[in-house]
């Protein structure tokens, strides 16, 4: 079913076609299981909370009015589960979050690189979830500040103060690493 | 850092920032949610049985207490004594009934007088 657009894709599901809702599933499950994750800060619950998001999709498709909106509902039901499921359970390993994250092998001349990924991942996670969240909507999804206003429930001008206030405070815990970069920039400029 | 323009310092930010990690989806996650909805597609077939709606408690418990005082109050004042049987209103130990059986004692003490004198 490549062709079918989401509008019939809901229909069907809503019908209790799983080949429909397994289609649905194939087109967003890995940009709602990236937002988890980076609420989660890489827990490994990551998986549980995506698959709950889409049962409750599962459980009444025709919950979502319009299809354009499926992808925010999905990140909005998602975001929220994380959330709370983060509030139950808040004593995540922040440290270990670089060896939980990220599954590719990196050796030798790399290590820095993993480091400085690490260092990036932790000051992430260290972010207050709205202000984590509507960075990783904007900057990690590519959503635009309309939509991601619309996720959150707030307005525009809310969500640019949130990235505005997220991105000093990254500024702020990466001073090391970004002031390296910067003298890169300024010496490839000059 | 005075010397670093705000474009700058959001170009080496956005930098730092993709360096992030790219979470990748574990294999076969789509496959297991699939099967999960598979089952809660099998359990929805079960008819449940519905509890039924709970009543507030005070919805109760406040026609009790009432009729409570009400009884108490009705009863303390005797008001209700003439539609209540026999048994519950005491009448035997009131000494009203006829049906009141002697004690015999009065008939001892005669006797008792007889003998002596």
């Amino acid at each position: 079913m490549p062709t079918a657009s989401d509008a019939n894709l809901l229909l069907a599901s809503a019908r209790r076609d799983t080949a429909a809702f397994a289609e649905l599933v194939s087109r967003y499950y890995r940009p709602v299981y990236r937002m988890v994750w980076r609420m989660m800060n890489g827990n490994p619950e990551t998986e549980d909370v995506a698959q709950e998001a889409f049962v409750k999709l599962w459980q009444n498709p025709a919950q979502i009015r319009e299809a354009k909106a499926l992808k925010g509902w999905l990140m909005r039901v998602a975001s929220n589960l994380a959330i709370d499921r983060l509030r139950r359970k808040p004593h995540v390993d922040i440290d270990a979050i670089a060896e939980v994250a990220d599954p590719r092998q990196n050796t030798g001349a790399e290590l820095d690189e993993k480091a400085a990924t690490g260092r990036v991942d932790q000051a992430i996670a260290r972010l207050p979830e709205r202000q984590k969240l509507a960075l990783t909507l904007v900057y990690f999804e590519g959503m635009s500040n309309i939509s991601a206003a619309s996720v959150m429930d707030i307005s525009v001008d809310a969500i640019e103060s949130l990235l505005t206030r997220g991105r000093r405070t990254l500024r702020e815990s990466l001073a090391e690493d970004w002031r390296g970069l910067l003298d890169e920039l300024s010496s490839k400029a000059g | 850092m005075e010397k670093f323009d705000e474009n700058q310092m959001d170009t080496a930010l956005d930098k730092l920032l993709k360096r992030a990690t790219d979470p990748a989806v574990p294999e076969g996650a789509e496959a297991r949610l699939m099967a999960a909805i598979q089952l809660a597609e099998q359990q929805s077939n079960i008819v449940k049985l519905q509890p039924r709606p709970r009543i507030q408690r005070w919805a109760v418990g406040l026609p009790l207490a009432a009729s409570l005082a009400l009884g108490i109050y009705l009863g303390a004042k005797g008001t209700l004594d003439n539609y209540m049987p026999d048994s519950i209103i005491g009448e035997t130990l009131a000494g009203t009934s006829d049906s009141e059986p002697t004690s015999g004692l009065d008939d001892v003490e005669s006797y008792a007088e007889g003998e002596l004198t």
